[in-house]
């Protein structure tokens, strides 16, 4: 029992509210961290309209039953916020079992989406898309759109050309660093199901389920507003 | 079932009804993007994004239940993203070629040539 | 196991004896101890930053010095910046004195999350091994401002290893700050409410404010100028279409409030120094209080005042001019309250005292003359120029720089339980403000002159105030060297310094000098602070 509360706090209690302010001022400094590359992706959003548009429509043609792969991508992450949500409030009620089915569905999910990024990351790589010195070669159908793009827009080809791969420099650095944040909620999800498994979470102390289920809503968030910005902003 | 005396727990029920209208508006976001609306596109998708992040905040993240210092740690960070937002673009938009010479426009002009 | 020889004169177990091991020190919970491992570490660090401006200083005694090649120099002063800002100043007060004190001044037994504090500890020997690591392969040039897309692009030296070194420990930065909110908000004992807290603690609050907000732009900042090196691609490079105006945008969002992350806890220190050494309880508490918070608060508000020649509009230009204005009569309504509490006070001019009165009045010379750049018309003219680096190292250097001596050497008693030498603490804190003043006003003139910064040569007509600086720079060095020799002398020599040596005010103060591992014999009750009127100072 006297490893329920560390030492330096005086009750459960304070320990609790401690470590969810705890968690919340994370999640702020997360909110700009995150913050600032879109802070990035605005301006030059706003700058190169017209290569950015064109960044849009080709990372939303990954389709599968009509639906964008960020659609899907969107639609598992919310899932995975409701089965958090719920295992949040099985933890509560000590139904351990609920728990752990929640924290494994969270977990195929979880995988799922890093599965469709792949996919996705996998095609866009198959256009030429990847952004890089030397590595940067959009294929045919792609550059006869550039090259239309820009005689309609009376700019150079070089130029459009070179603001279109900004576009691909945020979307993977965006998508990226939201991805790294998934895999780092997975494995804390993972150590969660185990936890569980072995019966220590009670409704007295399941705090770290609450938690990480604030951390993993968070890392729903950022896509929530990742989707329309990349995908769908035309 | 004990619960600590602050807790409020939510009924199941409560969160896949917003669960569906998370799914609704993600269908509406889709569906908005295929039609042109001009300028209104970026502001229906963002405004959707908006209602998507505070039902999650509000009802999944529980800070309907949480304590007035919850609130004021998730209004900040938003409110600090939104000065640098809005500073760093309203210094981009009003900038003016009205006291520049041809030479000293904004680059932003240069580059398109 | 190996251990550290003890200093034989504790009887008493305290936080500083109660185990040897090295694994009892490198794998600590105790705030007291992680303060003490940072203390080491930021000092092997300033030593680092204040070596290469020594160099600096030596290259710029003559116009047209050989000393160092023009790279070099480049080298020398990204150097100094870096360790200075990113490893030195940030971290310094809070990471030291804020570490020890918080939970002592609150009357908690430790923070709130002891073991994100000592991870703060490693991200910062991590993050400056790689930091130094840059450095002896060879350096980096950019200057500690990395512009692009001279750092992104054309530069040939380490960028990035400096760049993930800062990187790393921005994240030290942030887990303190982290640390500090939710301590003071959750961790205070009864009768601790925020109207009762010391002003130290408000200054830290809102430093910690700044750390968790702002730190994490920079982070994903400099990643992006990694990126940018790595692919080859134009992020900020406007050769392949960047704009290299939003990377100062995004850097200067960080840069800014860090200034204040650097100034803010030195207030804090100067108010607990004022109080004590005249006898008196603050003039103006809540108003202290309170523009510390504005000051963060309007910190934020003014980051493009860095960018006024840069191309940016001219109306945000005036906006952010306006602005920079404001957030000075925050910091001003502290330097008067800190001077109306002088008024009618029972002053005692002791070492620590001495740091604060050459506090108020060179922070006041560098708050004036930051007042002068946010001008708009007075910044073309002296805008990267010596008048800037003046400015900025009487803040940093004659401010924030001379509150830590003095909050160390006010608290080093309670630190250490050992007194050091008075006398010699007043002649080094002489010297150190006259070394500084030879050191950086003739800077000042320098600047308005014409003579810019970052140049490793200079026209001759700017000789004369070089060679003061220079000879000024020395009397410093001695003004720093002094307090480390006397310092470490009274860690075994020095006489035992009791609970309260100095009858000073404070929850710190209630307990052992040095403390128990667990602060207080029992939870303390708190009273009102700064009970001065309370003490009985008949036998002094």
């Amino acid at each position: 029992m006297s490893d329920l509360v560390a030492e330096q706090f005086d009750d459960l209690a304070q320990q609790t509210e401690a470590d969810t302010l705890g968690m919340w001022a994370f999640l702020a400094t997360e909110v700009l961290f995150f913050g600032g590359m879109i802070c990035g992706y605005c301006v030059y959003r706003l700058l190169y309209f017209t290569a950015w548009h064109r960044g849009s429509l080709v990372c939303d043609n990954f389709r599968w039953l009509g639906v964008g792969s960020g659609g899907w991508n969107t639609a598992v992450l919310l899932t995975s916020s409701l089965t958090v949500a719920i295992g949040v409030r099985a933890a509560q009620l000590g139904q351990n079992r609920t728990l752990s089915i929640m924290l494994s569905l969270t977990l195929i999910l979880g995988i799922a989406f890093l599965a469709i990024k792949a996919a996705e990351y996998t095609h866009e790589y198959h256009e030429g898309v990847v952004p890089g010195y030397g590595v940067f070669h959009p294929d045919d159908e792609i550059s006869a759109d550039l090259r239309h793009d820009a005689a309609q827009m009376h700019m150079s080809e070089v130029v459009l050309r070179r603001q279109f791969q900004l576009f691909w420099v945020f979307y993977f650095f965006m998508t990226g660093v939201h991805a790294l944040h998934m895999i780092v909620g997975i494995g804390l999800f993972t150590w969660l199901l185990i936890e569980t498994r072995r019966g220590r979470f009670t409704p007295q102390k399941h705090a770290p389920v609450e938690l990480m289920g604030l951390y993993w809503h968070f890392v729903d968030l950022v896509w929530i507003f990742l989707l329309p910005l990349l995908y769908l902003v035309r | 079932m004990m619960e600590t005396s602050k807790e409020k727990i939510d009924p199941i029920g409560l969160y896949l009804l917003i669960y569906f209208i998370l799914l609704l508006l993600l269908v509406a976001t889709l569906s908005a993007a295929r039609f042109d609306l001009g300028p209104w596109n970026v502001v229906v998708a963002l405004a959707i994004g908006v209602i998507k992040a505070l039902l999650v905040i509000l009802f999944f993240m529980h800070v309907r239940h949480s304590s007035r210092l919850t609130w004021i740690f998730a209004g900040a960070a938003f409110l600090w993203l939104s000065l640098l937002l809005g500073l760093t673009l309203s210094e981009y938009f009003f900038r003016s070629s009205h006291y520049t010479t041809e030479s000293t426009a904004p680059y932003t002009q240069n580059v398109d040539r | 196991m190996a251990s550290i020889p003890y200093i034989p004169e504790y009887t008493v177990e305290t936080y500083l004896n109660e185990r040897h091991t090295v694994a009892s020190w490198l794998l600590t919970k105790d705030h007291k101890r992680i303060a003490v491992l940072f203390m080491i570490s930021i000092t092997v660090l300033f030593a680092i930053g204040g070596s290469a401006a020594v160099v600096m200083r030596l290259q710029l005694l003559t116009p047209h010095s050989t000393l160092v090649e023009a790279e070099t120099y480049n080298k020398l002063f990204t150097l100094h910046g870096v360790v200075m800002v990113f490893f030195f100043l940030v971290p310094s007060i809070p990471a030291t004195l804020g570490n020890f004190l918080v939970p002592l001044m609150i009357g908690a037994r430790d923070l709130a999350f002891p073991r994100i504090n000592l991870a703060s500890w490693y991200l910062y020997i991590i993050g400056s091994t790689l930091a130094l690591t840059s450095l002896i392969l060879g350096g980096v040039d950019t200057g500690w401002t990395f512009y692009t897309p001279y750092s992104s692009t054309f530069s040939n030296t380490h960028v990035i290893l400096a760049i993930t070194g800062v990187f790393i420990v921005g994240f030290s930065s942030i887990f303190t700050g982290l640390n500090f909110i939710v301590t003071i908000h959750k961790m205070r004992c009864p009768g601790m409410t925020w109207f009762r807290l010391p002003l130290f603690i408000w200054s830290m609050y809102a430093t910690s404010i700044i750390f968790v907000l702002a730190t994490p732009v920079l982070a994903i900042t400099l990643a992006l100028v990694a990126l940018e090196r790595i692919l080859g691609v134009g992020i900020f490079d406007p050769a392949l279409g960047g704009d290299p105006i939003l990377f100062q945008h995004l850097f200067w969002f960080y840069s800014h409030p860090a200034v204040y992350i650097m100034i803010l806890p030195g207030m804090g220190v100067i108010s607990e120094l004022i109080t004590c050494y005249s006898r008196k309880s603050p003039f103006g508490y809540v108003f202290i209080a309170m523009s510390s918070l504005a000051i963060a608060v309007l910190g934020f508000l003014v980051w493009a005042h860095h960018m006024f020649v840069a191309g940016i509009s001219i109306y945000g230009g005036l906006v952010f001019s306006m602005l920079s204005f404001l957030v000075a009569i925050p910091s001003a309504i502290k330097v008067f309250n800190w001077t109306s509490t002088l008024y009618k006070g029972s002053i005692q001019l002791d070492t620590p005292m001495l740091y604060a009165l050459g506090f108020i009045g060179l922070f006041t010379i560098g708050g004036l003359t930051g007042l002068f750049l946010a001008t708009l018309g007075v910044d073309m003219h002296v805008h990267d120029t010596y008048f800037v680096i003046a400015h900025f190292h009487y803040i940093m250097v004659g401010g924030a720089v001379m509150a830590y001596m003095g909050g160390l050497h006010f608290w080093w008693p309670k630190i250490t339980g050992k007194l050091y030498p008075e006398v010699w603490g007043r002649v080094a804190a002489a010297i150190l403000f006259l070394g500084f003043n030879l050191t950086f006003f003739p800077q000042f003139i320098l600047g308005y002159l014409g003579m810019p910064r970052r140049y490793y040569a200079y026209a001759p007509e700017f000789q004369v105030y070089n060679v003061m600086s220079s000879c000024g720079a020395s009397i410093l060095a001695i003004g720093y060297l002094l307090p480390f020799f006397y310092l470490m002398w009274s860690l075994k020599y020095g006489k035992a310094a009791g609970n309260n040596p100095f009858k000073a005010a404070g929850l710190e103060w209630t307990t052992a000098s040095p403390p128990p591992k667990h602060n207080f014999l029992k939870t303390p009750i708190a009273g009102e602070p700064y009970a001065y009127h309370e003490m009985d100072f008949s036998d002094v």
